[in-house]
């Protein structure tokens, strides 16, 4: 089956129903296992606040942002090289795009094709480093924000009160309803779009996309 | 009055009303409102965005070409490559699809009224809403 057959399937992966019968049930869950608790009911109100202000933490903008930044440096460590400016000489990225660019410059006299075939021939491997830098500036952020080892804590409380059951199906709307998409994922989405737009760029002197040129190229490439 | 024709006008009214008799501060008001309302908003919005959306990648992508291209390849190279072949580029390109993203952006406001804290009874919105259930 194809799985791309409807337009929709371009932009739509939530479950949207999903998402609203969290909405209905997340608040009744969370006053069933209240009362339940009895005097113990200021554990349930920890709980929610320390997880809905971890969720409030990061901005989807904010990751976007980053990831725009963050893949620019390979742009402007590119541009350093091609000009000969050697002002990045130091830059973790410089040697393996150094040594693309030596071996490709003649090749391309389109400038901002050769900028793109760097980046596009080392994107692969400095976005898993981005992604790495990123996740832990994530997890500095949220160890900051919250106390884990007292979130554990008050988690074994309530199961203890009123079963892990009722717990685990709370911690489940309440991600359906308030992570609906994860920081990191967005993260890596945005970093994805900025590859997508290089890899769409026509080259002036061929009028080939550089995923043309990218394909021509592995092809030609020994098994 | 031009703010009545808006989407959800009334049911906002009517909850600011039931909020404002029980609560003095003007944010907690709208804070609770808002989380009354927002299930029905999101159904509008998400709607508007999935049309608008289809609208652009519409402008952007003919499927029915796109199912010929599919079909094409598949009689050359087999079915279940192509299939392969989709779900790469879906694992590589589409880690999160626009419309997690589109609903994750509406959740900063969202979750700022759950966490907003009345300073009449010095609880937070959340907290409030859960006594409300209780007491109901």
């Amino acid at each position: 089956m194809n799985i791309f057959i409807e337009t929709q399937r371009f932009f739509v992966g939530t479950p949207l129903h999903a998402v609203i019968d969290a909405d209905e049930n997340f608040l009744q869950l969370a006053s069933k296992i209240r009362q339940e608790l009895g005097e113990r009911a200021f554990n349930l109100d920890e709980y929610l606040s320390t997880i809905l202000n971890a969720a409030y933490l990061w901005l989807v903008q904010q990751a976007l942002e980053e990831a725009e930044v963050d893949f620019a440096d390979i742009r402007f460590v590119c541009m350093d090289i091609i000009d000969d400016e050697n002002a990045l000489h130091d830059h973790e990225y410089y040697p393996a795009l150094k040594e693309y660019i030596d071996k490709n410059r003649s090749r391309f006299q389109d400038r901002y094709t050769l900028i793109i075939m760097a980046c596009a021939a080392v994107a692969p491997k400095f976005m898993m480093c981005m992604a790495k830098r990123h996740f832990d500036s994530l997890a500095e952020e949220y160890n900051k924000a919250m106390d884990v080892v007292e979130l554990r804590y008050i988690y074994r409380e309530l199961t203890y009160a009123v079963g892990e059951q009722d717990v685990d199906r709370l911690n489940e709307l309440i991600k359906r309803r308030f992570f609906i998409s994860m920081a990191g994922d967005v993260y890596l989405q945005a970093l994805t779009e900025q590859y997508l737009m290089e890899l769409q760029y026509r080259d002036k002197e061929t009028s080939r996309q550089i995923i043309q040129i990218m394909l021509d190229d592995a092809a030609k490439a020994p098994e | 009055m031009e703010e009545a024709e808006l989407p959800l006008y009334s049911e906002i009214k009517e909850s600011v009303e039931k909020y404002r008799k029980i609560y003095q501060e003007r944010e907690t008001v709208r804070a609770l409102a808002m989380i009354t309302v927002f299930p029905e908003y999101r159904k509008i919005a998400v709607n508007e965005y999935l049309q608008e959306a289809a609208a652009d990648i519409g402008g952007v992508i003919d499927i029915i070409k796109q199912h010929e291209y599919f079909d094409n390849i598949s009689t050359i190279v087999g079915e279940r490559e192509m299939e392969r072949f989709n779900l790469a580029i879906k694992c590589r390109f589409m880690i999160v699809p626009a419309l997690s993203i589109y609903l994750q952006g509406m959740m900063n406001d969202y979750l700022y009224c759950f966490l907003h804290r009345d300073r009449e009874t010095s609880r937070l919105v959340f907290q409030l809403l859960l006594d409300e259930n209780q007491d109901s």
